[in-house]
């Protein structure tokens, strides 16, 4: 049913659409209208959405090849500078002095050698002859002679043409050397290829549909591509694994390590080719190990600090086995190892691991400066003890025994 | 503006024509005794009384020495030249050595120059128009053959105005006829016009559109024509006559005067008959109070066999002009014949099957270049005619450069008006002055062409050679002046010439100058870049020269390596082929090649060490 206030579109009598400016797919539109039809019965006939129909009716409307509404052909809009444009010179300013020069030539003539004159460097030989750098050889005669006939200095009065004699020479000399170029295939082809061209309205839209097509086309290519690997397995695989690393960072932030662990090493079962998946299980792994010591190192600390050395050792053996990344666990280790009497080299592996697992505290240094005195490596306790002091200047044993160590008690 | 009227003259070699266009009909006009073509013939008598045309030609044999005829084949040209040396001969009247080193001849006991001869033409032509349009005529449209040289136009131009005349343009004799030939039609057509006057050949390809008259290609031959037909006949009969009686018959100016005429009668009969009878009683006396008689019959066949060369130029010349032209035979639309020796069935047979078209019928062979000088003048004069000519310079146009040799600026067959340029420089260290001599023809030796003029620019600043640059401008106009100018590009000094009637310098003092000229020569300049190109790419080659030999006798025993050696030879023509165009992206091309082969090369002669 047509909605009474729509307006209806149609064709203008007389219009000859091969030299309309439009398109093919306005030149479809425009063939589907009957003077009838609204436009929501042209949208669903030409199946596009309203709003796009009225777009296409109002520019076929402005290029004058139908009624819509109150909307009226566009006039032309003026062409851009180009010889033989008669009368219309815009708002070029004739010099008054040429215009009021005595001589025999009327306003009229005087106006179209000034500005012709004026224009001549802007245009190449083409444009000059009136031709488009497609034409074939006796088109560009054809022109030529037309072009002759307007300024050719003969068609001129002979009698005192004052400064404009000169202009004129100038104006068909230029036509002649325009002539002389295009004239000649090899010649024309050389110059060819140094012109810069204009493009008609038809060869932009021509061009501006090529790579619309040609951008259609690479679209469509990678939506092709996208829905190929979405259906592909191993990329399956490889978002799976995404899925479990991120819920192993979630539950890495939340403090479940253990469960991030799981999680992170599900991920890493799908996709294995993964850096990151690696480093979190690594952490995590640190992190539940340091977790699960800490009942150890309470229990061995707690033996420690009563001197039951083999109970502590017992205890932090156990957490460094659980744990070997742990600096803290291999300090105490060390360090009870030591106090306990126990094999000072395995004590000096594991102070070792300390200090490289806790490179600033202080203490790691200072038990492994004892350890190096045990095994009568007297320098390289020195240099340990200078280490601990470094980390805390305030450390009275290491103090003691260095000393003592300098003082070779 | 006052109604004016323009005639148009046809200066011809044997005879000339005056037209005009009587509202908008073309017309020739006659003289007083009704003719329609006045001889150009002109005469002092005893008295001193000056008898131009007609008048002057029935009394040419009883005055030979003071009758001037054909001296269209003389004016505009220097003194000495190998045509004016011949003419000499063969001239009864005395020609001589002007003060400028031009023509001059000697009509009892006074000197004229040729412009002068001819303008006593021209006058009686003007006579004729004042006295059949009631009027006195003050301007004229006045002919030349096409191939004519700028220095033959201005004193043509010279002897109109002597005569009192406004010449309003010199115009090319096939052009004319061409206009004549189209005017008044609507037609879109190729035509060329074979034109064989009395002194002058003339073959113009033209093509006509919309009331324009476009020359697309014109050459020629100034001294072929009707004459030379003549003089084979004269010759022939000389000759036998020389055998039979072994007299010279030349040596006689009146013999001579009787066999020119019975010569030129011959031929026009031989137009309508298969053969004609020469008859000359009492042609000369042998001294002993007795005479001789000449008697001889030429046919048509004796007479083509005479002429068959002058024939065959002809038609050599068509062939290039159609060539330069870029059309075929098969392109034309018709052929028109112009000039009275087209009148002859040899001619006509001739241009019937070269270029297999039938000579157009429609113009008079004798009279329309006349009535095409005549539209032309009509049509200067209204600028809102429908008819337009473009017509071209029939010579190269350019300047003497450093060893004599002649560079071109203005190619022939360019349509004028026209200006075109290129750029000079010094050929000497510190060189402060080069002197531009403007020459006109075909030639790559500027002594061989025809000098217009020179002039010096003076003032460059003081540089290694091939540093300053000189541009040199040439322009010609529509009225078919030339002027040259020659501007140093840095100072913006200026100095040019408008090409008039040159005051004749000889061959011997161009030859001269061409010595002397190094000091002041004029070099063509080519690029820096180019050079250094050129200079590296011949420094490969001369290394692959020296290595060749070398390598050529261990590998030329294989098939490979002969095929190395071809290969390396034609690598090397094509770089010396780059350095011949003058460019340098062919020179840089070819270096890439030359390199890797020098490579290659370098790689063999090491391995034979």
């Amino acid at each position: 049913m047509v909605n009474p206030t729509e307006p209806i579109p149609e064709l203008l009598a007389g219009v000859d659409l091969t030299k309309a400016n439009i398109t093919v797919e306005d030149a479809f539109v425009a063939s589907r209208i009957d003077g009838r039809s609204g436009v929501s019965q042209l949208a669903t006939l030409i199946g596009k959405n309203v709003g796009e129909t009225k777009t296409i009716l109002t520019r076929l409307a402005r290029a004058g090849i139908i009624s819509f509404g109150n909307i009226s052909a566009e006039k032309p809009k003026p062409k851009p500078a180009k010889p033989g444009d008669d009368g219309d010179y815009g708002s070029f300013i004739f010099p008054a002095n040429l215009i009021m020069e005595p001589c025999e030539l009327d306003e009229a003539n005087r106006k179209r050698i000034i500005w012709t004159h004026e224009h001549l460097e802007g245009w190449n030989h083409y444009e000059l002859l009136q031709v488009s750098h497609r034409a074939e050889a006796s088109e560009i005669k054809k022109s030529y002679f037309m072009r002759s006939k307007e300024w050719h200095p003969d068609r001129f009065p002979r009698g005192n043409l004052g400064s404009f004699k000169r202009m004129i020479e100038v104006i068909y000399k230029q036509i002649n050397e325009a002539y002389r170029v295009l004239s000649k295939p090899e010649k024309r082809k050389e110059y060819d290829e140094t012109c810069v061209f204009e493009f008609s309205a038809e060869e932009l839209d021509e061009m501006m549909r090529v790579k619309k097509d040609e951008e259609r086309a690479k679209r469509h290519k990678e939506q092709v591509r996208k829905r190929r690997l979405k259906n592909n397995p191993v990329r399956q695989r490889m978002l799976q694994a995404k899925k479990f690393y991120e819920e192993a960072l979630d539950l890495e932030s939340a403090g479940r390590t253990m469960d991030a662990l799981r999680s992170v090493q599900m991920a890493v079962t799908y996709d294995s080719n993964r850096p990151e998946y690696q480093e979190l299980v690594a952490r995590l792994r640190d992190n539940a190990g340091e977790h699960r010591i800490q009942k150890f190192l309470r229990k061995g600390s707690k033996y420690e600090a009563t001197l039951v050395w083999d109970d502590a050792i017992d205890m932090f053996e156990e957490a460094v086995r659980i744990a070997p990344n742990s600096g803290k666990a291999r300090l105490r280790l060390a360090y009870n190892l030591l106090m306990g009497g126990r094999d000072a080299q395995v004590a000096l592996g594991h102070a070792q691991r300390a200090v490289a697992l806790l490179p600033e505290e202080a203490e790691a240094f200072y038990v492994l400066g004892r350890l190096y005195e045990k095994v009568s490596m007297d320098k390289l306790a020195k240099r340990a003890y200078e280490q601990a002091l470094k980390f805390r200047p305030t450390y009275v044993e290491v103090k003691k025994r260095l000393k003592r160590l300098k003082w070779g008690i | 503006m006052e109604e004016e009227t323009v005639i148009g003259i046809d200066l011809g070699t044997t005879n000339s024509c005056v037209a005009v266009v009587d509202n908008g009909v073309p017309k020739v006009i006659p003289n007083r005794g009704g003719y329609r073509t006045t001889p150009s013939v002109v005469a002092i008598a005893d008295s001193g009384r000056r008898m131009i045309g007609h008048v002057a030609k029935r009394q040419s044999i009883i005055n030979a020495e003071n009758t001037v005829y054909a001296a269209k084949r003389l004016i505009g040209r220097r003194w000495d030249t190998p045509e004016i040396k011949e003419a000499i001969e063969t001239c009864p009247y005395h020609i001589t050595e002007g003060p400028h080193q031009d023509v001059r001849i000697e009509l009892r006991g006074k000197m004229y120059s040729l412009s002068e001869i001819s303008s006593m033409i021209l006058s009686e032509m003007k006579l004729i128009a004042d006295q059949n349009l009631g009027h006195e005529v003050s301007k004229a449209v006045i002919t030349v053959p096409a191939y004519f040289n700028d220095n033959q136009r201005q004193a043509t131009k010279d002897a109109g105005r002597i005569a009192g005349l406004d010449v309003v343009r010199i115009i090319n004799e096939p052009t004319a006829a061409a206009l004549a030939y189209g005017y008044g039609k609507t037609i879109n057509r190729k035509v060329a016009v074979f034109d064989l006057g009395g002194g002058t050949f003339d073959i113009s390809v033209l093509e006509i559109g919309n009331g324009v008259f476009e020359v697309l290609a014109t050459s020629g031959d100034t001294l072929l024509g009707g004459e030379d037909f003549d003089y084979r006949i004269i010759e022939w009969l000389v000759f036998a006559f020389l055998k039979e009686h072994e007299i010279d018959l030349r040596k006689d100016r009146m013999a001579f005067q009787r066999l020119k005429d019975a010569a030129e009668k011959a031929k026009c009969e031989l137009s309508v008959a298969p053969q004609t009878e020469i008859n000359l009683p009492f042609i000369i006396s042998t001294g002993n109070n007795d005479a001789l008689h000449l008697q001889k019959t030429l046919t048509r066949d004796i007479f083509n066999d005479l002429v068959s060369d002058l024939c065959e130029r002809c038609i050599q010349i068509c062939q290039k002009t159609l060539e330069t032209a870029r059309l075929d035979k098969g392109d034309l639309d018709d052929v028109i014949l112009v000039g009275g020796q087209t009148r002859t069935p040899r001619i006509q047979e001739m241009c019937k099957e070269y270029f297999g078209l039938p000579p157009s019928r429609s113009v008079h062979p004798d009279e329309v270049v006349a009535l095409g000088a005549a539209i032309q003048g009509a049509a200067l004069l209204d600028e809102r005619s429908e008819v337009l000519l473009l017509d071209v310079t029939p010579h190269n146009l350019g300047i003497m450069i450093a060893e004599g040799y002649f560079q071109t600026i203005i190619e022939k067959n360019t349509t004028v008006p026209t200006d075109q340029g290129k750029i000079f420089t010094t050929v000497r260290d510190n060189q402060t002055t080069v002197r531009i001599m403007v020459f006109q023809g075909d030639s790559n030796r500027a002594e061989e062409n025809e000098l217009l003029g020179e002039f010096l620019l003076s003032g460059l600043r003081e540089a290694p050679r091939g540093q300053v640059e000189v541009e040199v401008t040439f322009e010609i106009s529509a009225d078919g002046i030339v002027s040259v100018s020659a501007r140093d590009l840095e100072t913006d000094v200026q100095q040019s010439i408008t090409v008039t009637a040159s005051s004749g310098l000889t061959e011997e003092e161009i030859r001269q100058m061409t010595e002397e000229a190094e000091e002041y020569a004029v070099g063509v300049k080519t690029s820096d870049a180019f050079s250094e190109a050129k200079a590296e790419l011949e420094a490969l080659l001369r290394e692959i020269d020296d290595l060749v030999p070398k390598v050529e006798a261990v590998i030329s025993g294989s098939e490979f390596g002969q095929d190395a050696l071809r290969k390396v030879s034609e690598t090397v023509e094509r770089a010396r082929g780059a350095i011949e165009t003058g460019d340098k992206a062919p020179v840089d091309e070819s270096k890439a090649a030359v390199e890797r082969t020098l490579k290659m090369l370098r790689g063999v002669a090491q391995k034979l060490g």
